[in-house]
């Protein structure tokens, strides 16, 4: 019944929407569609740049994963009131810096 | 009049294949939002962006554009234009396919057989009608009445200046306007309330105005709470040493009982109900908060007992109503009221969504960080920072920082010039990851 009435709307938005739906897809990074570390890593985004592009602070798009993560686990070391990345690094359990670093490193540098 | 059995009648399964573009074969649905600040242009942006626009957005706004609080309180001292607080829609029409409508939403009901919700909307004089899967309601704050001095039945007049647009200009004004050994007064709400930081920001940012410009002149600072809510240890120390009572006087456990308009007095209350009447000659009164009016006329949220909105942080849905869900600063959480993090709301709210349309959990463990810089001089600004992660046994957000195991924001060690050119990137940066 649920799966039905999902068809049923998917039908009608069919209709109204067929323009805009048929438009290419935006930065369809489809590799990075399912990507655990996607919503983690948009965390990262306020300051880094949506998709770590064009940020005012360094983008982090395609940086490579080793690298992401030796400055990460750097700052951890750091004391946290030094710099606001400090407390960041230090925020996230070791699992969740791999995934944002691995997410990173598999965006088309800019 | 189209209904179930005319489309099945008129469309069979091989011309909706031929219709639908392959991205959109996966999960297709349709999302109203409602409010276009921080959390609601973010949410829309990454419904878009992260289901390759399979699903359909429409973000109904009663302005044509967003003035950002953030920043706000450096156009109050005449230091950035209001118009640098700026920020259109159209790069999200545009760019990312959303269709914006500039109206007031008037109805949220069941919509039958042609969706879940059927949103009716008042738009340039005219209603209109958006049917959809899920509701997003990000309305931000609204005000709760300050009673009047003289007749406690009625709403006073209050300049709070803390909703971006006429007032930051009104309050700008006042300030610009007074003379040498004239009084600035403010107040500062009790928690929740929208930007921690931002009252005691504020008192620094116009201490140091008029320090700078009008010799003589005070700024004094009723605080509903007990002590500094945030950045205690910079917004402190600014308080007693950069400006000290010769220009700043901080008074916490102080509330506000009513407001005389016309004399721009304020009468308060400290702890024990005392009550002391002060006059300003420039009066800035923040009061109490409460989730937007949509939310309260929802019926997810009780403006006397409940003022903001119980949800699920892991998706942002009200815990209330299944398929609605409220962001930013209407949500009842453990996260702050801010635009850093408003943003970040919105994407948790944006991926549990598009998993939803797949018909898959939300993430079962999300994290938001919470950032922002603070001036505390025209020259000089903090920082206060925070990650959290979601805590399965309270289903709250908590701070806990993985190498210390600490469980508070961290700010930063002082206020330097270094963290001044930093906020500016900061604020460019953040508006553009929401708005374009």
């Amino acid at each position: 019944m649920c799966q039905e009435e999902v068809g049923l709307k998917t039908v009608q938005v069919a209709i109204a929407l067929s323009a805009a739906l048929l438009a290419p897809s935006i930065q369809a990074q489809s590799s990075q569609l399912q990507h655990p570390g996607r919503l983690l890593a948009s965390g990262c985004f306020q300051c880094h740049g949506t998709n770590g592009l064009n940020g005012g602070f360094d983008a982090l798009a395609g940086d490579s994963r080793t690298d992401l993560l030796n400055k990460l686990n750097e700052m951890r070391r750091k004391p946290a009131r030094d710099n606001i990345m400090f407390p960041h690094a230090s925020g996230y359990t070791s699992e969740q810096l791999w995934q944002i670093a691995d997410y990173f490193s598999k965006l088309p540098k800019p | 009049m189209i209904n179930r059995r005319s489309l099945i009648g008129t469309l069979g399964g091989a011309s909706l294949a031929a219709l639908w573009p392959l991205s959109a074969r996966a999960a297709v649905g349709r999302v109203v939002v409602v409010g276009g600040g921080m959390a609601g242009a973010t949410v829309a942006k990454y419904l878009r962006m992260w289901s390759g626009n399979a699903v359909a957005v429409t973000l109904v706004e009663q302005e044509s554009r967003y003035t950002s609080n953030i920043m706000s309180n450096l156009v109050v001292t005449s230091q950035m234009p209001l118009s640098s607080l700026y920020f259109g829609y159209s790069t999200l029409v545009k760019k990312y396919g959303i269709k914006q409508l500039t109206g007031r939403v008037e109805a949220i009901e069941p919509g039958g057989s042609l969706g879940t919700w059927k949103v009716t909307i008042a738009s340039g004089g005219a209603l209109s009608t958006e049917y959809c899967e899920r509701v997003v309601l990000a309305p931000g704050v609204q005000f709760d009445p300050v009673p009047e001095t003289s007749n406690p039945a009625a709403p006073a007049t209050i300049l709070h200046a803390w909703h971006a647009g006429a007032q930051t200009e009104q309050l700008r004004q006042q300030l610009a306007a007074m003379t040498p050994g004239q009084t600035f007064v403010m107040t500062i709400p009790p928690k929740p309330y929208r930007c921690p930081p931002g009252p005691y920001e504020r008192a620094c940012v116009v201490a140091d105005y008029l320090k700078r410009n009008k010799p003589g002149s005070r700024i004094l600072v009723f605080d509903a709470n007990s002590g500094i809510t945030a950045e205690a240890e910079n917004f402190g120390y600014a308080f007693d040493t950069i400006y000290g009572p010769s220009i700043l006087e901080y008074h916490p456990s102080m509330r506000v009982a009513s407001v005389d308009s016309a004399s721009r007095s304020v009468t308060l209350l400290d702890a024990s109900n005392g009550r002391s009447t002060v006059r300003a000659d420039v009066l800035n009164v923040i009061p109490p908060h409460r989730a937007g009016a949509i939310v309260q006329a929802a019926g997810l949220a009780n403006a006397t007992t409940i003022p903001f909105a119980a949800v699920d942080v892991r998706s942002f849905e009200s815990t209330q109503t299944s398929g609605i869900h409220v962001i930013g600063d209407s949500s009842k959480t453990t996260l702050p009221k801010a635009g850093h993090v408003g943003n970040q709301g919105g994407k948790i709210c944006a991926d549990a969504i598009i998993k939803a349309f797949n018909f898959q959990a939300p993430d079962p463990s999300p994290t938001a960080n919470s950032a922002c810089f603070s001036p505390i001089s025209s020259t000089k600004a903090s920082w206060l920072t925070a990650v959290y992660q979601y805590d399965p046994v309270s289903s709250s957000m908590v701070i806990r920082d993985q190498v210390s195991g600490g469980s508070a924001a961290t700010e930063a060690r002082s206020a330097s010039t270094d963290n001044f050119g930093k906020m500016g990137t900061w604020f460019k940066t953040l508006m553009s990851d929401t708005f374009a």
